[in-house]
């Protein structure tokens, strides 16, 4: 069938299922809409997620990621329920006799203002909710987390769920259900983030005082969203209070940090908050004055302004700026990520809320060398993208949650330039040719509830990537070998290539305690990163699908059954995964991918497969809350030339995982913490046998991955001491944490070397990071 | 001319951070690692140069990895070089098993291409397997002078550079080894210098630092009357991929930077197929050029 046919036919299949589900309804008297914002009443900031029930019923809504609402009922009076985590809830007696406009302010639980609460969402809402295989997390569970060097990071705390695995020790990079590290489409504020990592991965971008609201799909991924194959993270920021000046900050160990939000005047609020780290300054004490002229420091700065002109429009303003900085007095190295997003949300109608977005996001690298005049050389590689989303969402009655829009994504990538950095340099200066592209998606898709009973969700995205010629000679390769060039004019497009990703969803609720959920999602990847290691570096440039790289396809099939307990005081769920890849990127062995023009080369292709079990029991709040989460898991790659050929294990192939993630309040000044992980060795190829070459042993390695590394356990643990009388505006604390508490040495990586006494002798050495990492961080808020 | 851009961007890149990484948090810890051993491979690893002199190809068996007995050199192979115009048969030395040499006055020729020839009964079945390998030999390059000063980049090194000029071909691929009073300073695979041209304008060696010795150590230490000499081998592009591939599964791999690990490919085709016998190593062939000078 071809590719327009099978469009075709899905897009009829979803228009068939539409006009059913939204037609076929018992037919009813006239509506009217009622709709709003919900708020926090203390700052202002939209509450996202927030239930809007008519009370007695499970008819009602959740706010969008703008805490818009908008429900479309039958004339009449009505009760409703206006409830968040963490929140009192609100009742509202209305009257429906027109459309209404109905904004919602709800405030904060007394006791919940200082206890942790894990979710982020309405106590059932995993129940009732048509999504599964998704996590949400409030900041302040992200905060309890103890953290490595007092480092609040919101990466590290999501390693901690189930089907979420680091890709090495302290590392920001994160497998999700055995996908690669640069399969994670990482959103801020909707702007894509590259490399969303400091310090060689050790911390993330995000500081944790600046974020909302934080969701990872694990799968079942919107059909508003695309482009990578294992899941989404959309990170939300704080809009900045709207009611007072507040501040928050902290100063730790390697970092301070300092968040300032304040309303704008009547109609406006903004947000600025900047964190950085001060080895550098530590290194001014230093008596060698090559260390006192090194730096080492890395910063991040967020602003966020919004301004409400009227009730049916708004605009956003954000920005994240982030650098890291290393150098000596011989060579160093710069890089980092911006992203700016430009949002104006407007409600059509109370039935029609519509969001366009412009986006820019950006990474680069910089390193230089400083030897001489002559031998002085840079290098240099950017990425840039350029953006532009209009997202409509339609709710024709309670029963139907119709949304579509468009997304476009300009690519822009430079991927070295460089050389000598003088007139009297020796080395000459190249530059690799500039790829350009262009990302479309259209997309439509509609949830629907049936009865109260049955929820249905599905939806159709449509992607194109197209290459854009640079006007250089292009090569097609055929069995990994050139086999012919053609050049383009500059600027025409040569190469499309399209996908259909259907994704659909069913939730059954059994009762309100208990529902069972099966989902499907097609996903596809058209920029990959070229780094062939574990966990990646910064040094990793992104490329693109094109003539010789199709883009990588995953099937994903899941099914869950969840069950709260205790008056959902607890949440249990157990999801099964299957995931099948096609045209799985890899690299040859030994690889070159570090200012090699011609990546293309040493590219293979493949197939993969994961599947597991993923359990988790979840207290949501109390004076003890947190959670426990087990995976079992496979993750397979059958890559041309790797593994002569055959299957192996993924390098994130661990198949037990355990997490355990506690918080308790001793007292009223004291909350202890702690969180235990567990999981299988990572897959690692060893030395089986050796030659010798040149006086040395060459090692004769195993089949790919054929071992694992010892397993992998690690316990942390931390205390918050509330220094301030609870009702004063400013309030600090302070955090004690002691990473991997019991000391336990969990390989970084093994190596192996030869004895240099004894020549034809050769050992393995553990290479190890972080033992008893102790920290203090003093935290405040006004 | 100096180590190539992308190099250099590596040598950065790949030196400094973990350097940097290692200084802040790692410490190692020696531990025991079982593997089962893999099957012997055959291994044949051997070169010829413009040298007159005996050129030499070894053969052994490989042996597992904690193994802590020299490779098992294979004796009675019948090992020959040839090109369209001579062959050279090397005969086993008398007091090495498993090492073929070529007599004393044999030398290659640059522009020539070798082929090396072995047949053996490896797999002791009574039946002889075939192997071969070619090998261009590329130009040499010129040495015109040596220089020495103290490292830049750290303390107590000195640096030893060069200045001369590569061959006129597209791509040049050079080793660099370094002899001090004839005894050779950097005879181990990772004391093996190779830098390539592919991205450099002109055919001109400038300050080339290619060796930097510790002067508190005191098989680098230099001194007054030395006798210094530095010979630079222009090396075919597999062989310096070769190398490079063996130099870095010798390093090890780390999360960040490194690639998984592989066995290193050969140049070594097997004529007679047979699955349960693999093969490892390289033949090469390459032009060598040599510049002595005496330190002072």
């Amino acid at each position: 069938m071809g590719f327009m046919a099978k469009a075709g036919k899905l897009l009829l299949s979803f228009f068939i299922l539409f006009i059913l589900t939204t037609f076929t309804l018992p037919a009813q008297e006239k509506k009217f809409t009622i709709s709003g914002n919900i708020k926090d009443n203390s700052n202002g900031e939209d509450l996202i997620g927030a239930e809007v029930t008519i009370s007695g019923t499970r008819t009602g809504t959740v706010s969008n990621a703008y805490g818009f609402y908008s429900l479309s009922l039958p004339g009449g009076k009505y009760t409703l329920l206006f409830s968040y985590i963490g929140y009192l809830k609100k009742e509202i007696a209305v009257e429906l006799t027109s459309d209404t406009k109905l904004n919602i302010e709800l405030e904060m639980n007394a006791r919940e203002l200082k206890e942790v609460v894990v979710s982020a969402e309405e106590r059932n809402v995993t129940i009732t909710k048509a999504e599964m295989s998704v996590e949400k997390l409030s900041a302040k569970a992200i905060k309890a987390v103890p953290a490595l060097m007092g480092e609040v990071d919101v990466i590290k705390a999501i390693q901690l769920l189930p089907g979420v695995q680091a890709t090495s020790e302290g590392s920001s990079g994160f497998s999700v259900r055995g996908g690669g590290y640069d399969q994670n489409l990482i959103l801020l504020d909707e702007a894509t983030v590259y490399s969303a990592s400091h310090l060689m991965g050790f911390f993330s971008v995000f500081n944790n005082d600046a974020i909302k609201d934080v969701t990872l799909y694990k799968g079942d991924i919107p059909a508003t969203f695309g482009g990578r194959l294992s899941s989404l993270l959309d990170i939300r920021t704080k809009d900045g209070n709207n009611q007072r000046f507040t501040g928050t900050g902290g100063v730790g160990l390697i970092s301070s940090r300092l968040t300032l939000e304040s309303p704008l005047g009547a109609k406006a609020s903004g947000l600025i908050s900047g964190r950085r780290t001060y080895a550098d300054v530590f290194l001014l004490l230093s008596s060698d004055e090559n260390l006192r002229k090194s730096s080492l420091y890395f910063y991040d700065m967020n602003a966020k302004v919004n301004f409400r002109i009227n009730d049916n429009n708004r605009i956003f303003l954000a920005g994240y700026f982030g650098r890291d900085n290393f150098a000596n007095r011989f060579a160093g190295m710069d890089f980092g990520n911006q992203t700016v997003t430009a949002r104006w949300n407007h409600i059509f109608s109370p039935k029609v809320f519509s969001n366009f977005t412009l986006i820019g996001s950006f990474y680069d690298y910089y390193l230089k060398s400083n030897l001489s005049e002559q031998l002085n050389q840079e290098w240099k590689s950017r990425m840039n993208d350029y953006g532009m989303k209009a997202d409509f969402s339609y709710l024709p009655n309670p029963a139907n949650h119709l949304k579509f829009g468009y997304n476009f994504i300009y690519h822009r990538f430079t991927p070295g330039e460089g050389g000598g950095t003088s007139n009297e340099s020796i080395i000459g200066r190249i530059a690799f040719p500039k790829e350009y592209a262009a990302e479309h998606a259209v997309y439509i898709a509609n949830e629907t509830t049936i009865a109260d009973k049955l929820k249905l969700k599905y939806g159709l995205r449509y992607s194109a990537f197209q290459n854009i010629s640079n006007g250089e000679e292009q090569e097609y390769l055929e069995d990994y070998s050139v086999a012919y060039t053609k050049t383009c004019k500059r600027g025409k497009i040569y190469k499309t290539q399209q996908q259909l990703e259907p994704r659909a969803g069913i939730t059954c609720i059994i009762s309100d305690y208990h529902s069972v959920k099966a989902s499907y999602s097609r996903t596809a990847q058209y920029i990959q990163l070229a780094s062939n290691s574990a966990s990646g570096s910064p040094l990793d440039v992104w490329f693109q699908a094109s003539q010789n790289v199709k883009p990588q396809l995953c099937n994903q099939f899941a099914v869950g059954y969840f069950r709260n307990l205790a008056d959902n005081e607890y949440e249990a769920s157990a999801e099964l995964y299957y995931k099948d890849m096609k045209d799985v990127v890899d690299f040859k062995d030994h690889a070159e991918l570090l200012g090699n023009k011609d990546i293309e080369h040493e590219l293979r292709f493949g197939k993969g497969y994961s599947y597991g079990l993923e359990m988790m029991l979840r207290k949501n709040s109390g004076r003890l809350n947190g959670w426990l989460s087990y995976t079992l898991s496979k993750s397979r790659r059958k890559i041309d030339d790797i593994n002569n050929d055959n299957w192996y294990r993924s390098p994130y192939d661990k198949p037990h995982n355990i997490s355990i993630v506690a918080n308790y309040e001793l007292s009223p000044e004291w909350i202890v913490s702690a969180n235990w992980v567990y999981a299988s060795g990572t897959p690692v190829t060893y030395p089986t046998g050796r030659l010798q070459i040149e006086n040395s042993y060459v090692p004769i390695y195993s089949g790919r991955n054929e071992y694992r590394y010892p397993a992998y356990h690690r316990l942390d643990v931390s205390a918050t001491w509330q220094l301030s009388k609870p009702g004063k505006r400013f309030r600090h604390e302070l955090n004690f944490s002691l990473y991997n508490a019991y000391g336990r040495k969990n390989p970084w990586t093994i190596l192996f070397r030869q004895e240099n006494d004894q020549p034809d002798s050769s050992y393995a050495e553990m290479v190890y990071l972080f033992t008893f990492i102790p920290s203090i961080t003093w935290n405040f808020t006004f | 001319m100096n180590t190539p851009l992308y190099k250099k961007i590596t040598l950065i890149g790949i030196a400094f951070l973990p350097v940097f990484l290692s200084s802040l948090f790692s410490c190692t810890e020696r531990i025991d690692i079982n593997t089962e051993a893999s099957a012997p491979r055959l291994v044949i690893y051997g070169s010829i140069t413009t040298d007159t002199m005996q050129h030499s190809i070894k053969i052994t068996r490989s042996g597992g990895y904690f193994s802590t007995s020299k490779p098992e050199g294979i004796s009675h192979a019948a090992v020959s070089i040839r090109t369209d115009k001579e062959t050279f048969t090397l005969q086993e030395s008398s007091t090495e098993a498993g090492l073929y040499q070529t007599g004393k006055s044999v030398f290659g020729t640059e522009g020539e291409t070798y082929r090396l020839s072995v047949a053996l009964d490896f797999d002791e079945d009574g039946r002889q397997e075939t192997y071969e390998a070619v090998s261009y030999m590329p130009g040499a390059p010129r040495i015109d002078s040596i220089g020495f000063r103290p490292s830049l980049l750290a303390d107590d090194y000195l640096e030893v550079a060069v200045w001369g000029y590569m061959p006129e071909a597209e791509e040049n691929y050079l080793s660099f080894h370094l002899y001090r009073n004839f005894e050779i300073v950097n005879d181990s695979l990772q004391g093996f210098f190779i830098i390539d041209d592919r991205y450099m304008d002109k055919k001109e060696i400038v300050d080339v630092s290619c060796f930097y010795l510790n002067q508190e150590e005191e098989q680098s230490i230099l001194r007054e009357g030395d006798i210094i000499t530095v010979r630079i081998d222009g090396i075919t592009k597999e062989y310096a991929a070769f190398i490079k591939d063996a130099q870095s599964e010798l390093w090890g791999s780390d999360p960040i930077f490194s690639g998984p690990p592989a066995n290193v490919q050969t140049n070594i085709i097997s004529k007679s197929p047979s699955e349960s016998i693999l093969v490892s190593g390289f033949f090469t062939a390459f032009s060598g050029s040599k510049k002595t000078t005496v330190y002072r």
